[in-house]
């Protein structure tokens, strides 16, 4: 198993002007080889937390996560993975070069097998001709393909990508889903979270919806409209309604 | 684990050195040290002394400047910005960010005053040159180089407290405030020890001397009166231990960020 939740809890501790706000209530879920899963949820369901917990970027309270049969907590278990955030951010005055160095330098790649994957990946993306600017002058849409591209630029197994589409025009969309479908195809595994569900719909194999960090449906695409006998999107509405 | 701490201090020291609020703070300070050989003009003795003073006070600014205004939210500013996300992504733990981070703004740091130092002794060469020996009997070089390696110890040791501070709390203003509290105790608890030294109170004396653990006393690390000297007024062993301690000192403070920083969750 690649991932693995079992009755995970987080709550995040009370801060000046704010109560504590549980954010995950015993979540459970697993994802195999080769298998794409779909976190959906609507705003504040805990789809972010669950894939930091996963980062080790923010620690359970309860229950046990697995990454590749190991808690999340060594950092030499991501060099197996690639993660896209939500917003994609990096030191301002850096130029996509010097990001993808870095990104090779701390998985140990060798000076040339860096440049050619970072060539492979930055053309792919529409960024080599922008590889040597300031990401300051960057606009949302080229950091999010600039933050793929770093995501990628090690051939991980695991993908975890929270909101890939975020940020990109039409085009840029279909291109993004175009390459998750070739990702999927060469058998890595892909965990991404997405408000948009008719990308979720074309690429999961399963998909598992959040709600007041509570897992509502954990299955198959076909399996949550034969729930309701309605197409996803009124499936996931009347989950999530049902619930409210 | 010091290729990914390098791999890290590299894009810190980028970073940096592609701001243009430190390229400002660069600009001015060689413009105030330029400024050295007019200010010269305005004293009638111990012009020497007067010039070395305010070249060495350029160079401790300009660092402070860097430290308060720019170390002291890089941690923050990868936080608020969500680039820690990109970064601890990698397969980098939470210790060897901490230690890319001091290492990459100990380079900048380093990096600026390669470049005020120079600039410094040159302008006191002029002046030096510029006027009758009784007015500037002595430069040494040996002793300029052990004044500008004191100035860079204080403000690594202070880069190791923000490192510290931003271990503990988030956002870059609490650090800057607690940052801003540490400097102005280090400069007056040796203020304090001296006047108390006079009075009876052994255990103030006692405690005030344990505090000093805590807030190191920098002028210990002050060696500008040496640069007009031709020889040592201090023990070359006392220069040794007082740069060992200060070494000593920032690697702990540096491990102690290391180990709370580890220990907290990225919100």
């Amino acid at each position: 198993m690649v991932v693995s939740y079992n009755q995970v809890q987080k709550t995040y501790p009370k801060q000046l002007g704010e109560q504590a706000k549980t954010a995950l209530k015993g979540i459970s879920f697993h994802l195999a080889q080769g298998e794409t899963l779909g976190l959906i949820g609507p705003n504040g369901a805990g789809k972010s937390t669950t894939i930091r917990l996963l980062l080790d970027f923010i620690r359970p309270d309860q229950g046990k996560i697995l990454l590749f049969g190991e808690p999340p907590g060594n950092p030499a278990q991501r060099r197996r993975i690639g993660y896209l955030p939500e917003v994609p951010s990096f030191p301002p005055n850096l130029t996509c070069m010097d990001v993808m160095r870095f990104a090779g330098d701390s998985c140990h790649m060798d000076r040339s097998a860096m440049h050619v994957s970072a060539e492979k990946w930055l053309t792919r993306l529409g960024l080599w001709e922008a590889r040597n600017r300031l990401l300051r002058g960057f606009s949302k849409g080229m950091k999010q393909r600039a933050s793929f591209a770093m995501a990628l630029l090690h051939d991980p197994e695991l993908l975890i990508l929270d909101e890939p589409m975020s940020g990109l025009d039409p085009i840029g969309r279909a291109e993004i889903v175009d390459l998750i479908r070739e990702l999927k195809a060469e058998g890595k595994s892909v965990l991404f979270c997405s408000h948009l569900l008719n990308d979720v719909e074309r690429l999961v194999d399963r998909v598992l919806v959040l709600h007041e960090g509570m897992a509502l449906f954990h299955g198959s695409i076909d399996g949550l409209v034969t729930v309701s006998g309605q197409g996803m999107e009124d499936a996931f509405l009347s989950l999530v309604k049902g619930r409210a | 684990m010091l290729l990914r701490v390098l791999a890290l201090a590299r894009i810190m020291f980028l970073d940096g050195l592609r701001r243009h609020a430190l390229l400002g703070i660069v600009s001015l300070a060689i413009a105030a040290e330029a400024f050295g050989l007019l200010f010269m003009d305005f004293f009638g003795r111990d012009i020497g002394r007067a010039s070395s003073d305010y070249l060495f006070s350029v160079m401790w600014m300009a660092g402070l400047l860097f430290l308060f205004f720019h170390a002291v939210q890089v941690i923050s500013w990868d936080e608020e910005r969500g680039a820690i996300y990109a970064l601890l992504s990698r397969p980098i733990s939470r210790s060897e960010y901490v230690l890319g981070v001091f290492v990459g703004l100990s380079a900048l740091l380093i990096a600026l005053l390669l470049l005020l130092g120079p600039v410094a002794y040159l302008t006191l060469l002029w002046i030096k040159k510029s006027l009758a020996s009784v007015y500037f009997p002595e430069l040494s070089m040996s002793h300029f180089l052990l004044a500008w390696a004191g100035v860079l110890a204080m403000q690594i040791v202070i880069l190791a407290i923000i490192m510290l501070f931003s271990g503990l709390v988030r956002g870059g203003f609490p650090v800057l405030l607690l940052s801003a509290s540490y400097y102005a105790i280090c400069s007056g608890l040796p203020v304090v020890r001296a006047s108390t030294a006079q009075h009876d109170g052994q255990g103030l004396n006692l405690l005030l001397q344990l505090m000093t653990a805590l807030f190191p006393d920098f002028s210990r690390l002050d060696f500008k009166d040496e640069v007009l000297t031709a020889s040592l007024s201090l023990d070359t062993a006392i220069i040794f231990t007082n740069f060992s301690v200060a070494i000593l000192y920032a690697c702990v403070m540096v491990s102690l960020a290391c180990w709370f920083y580890a220990r907290r969750d990225l919100q």
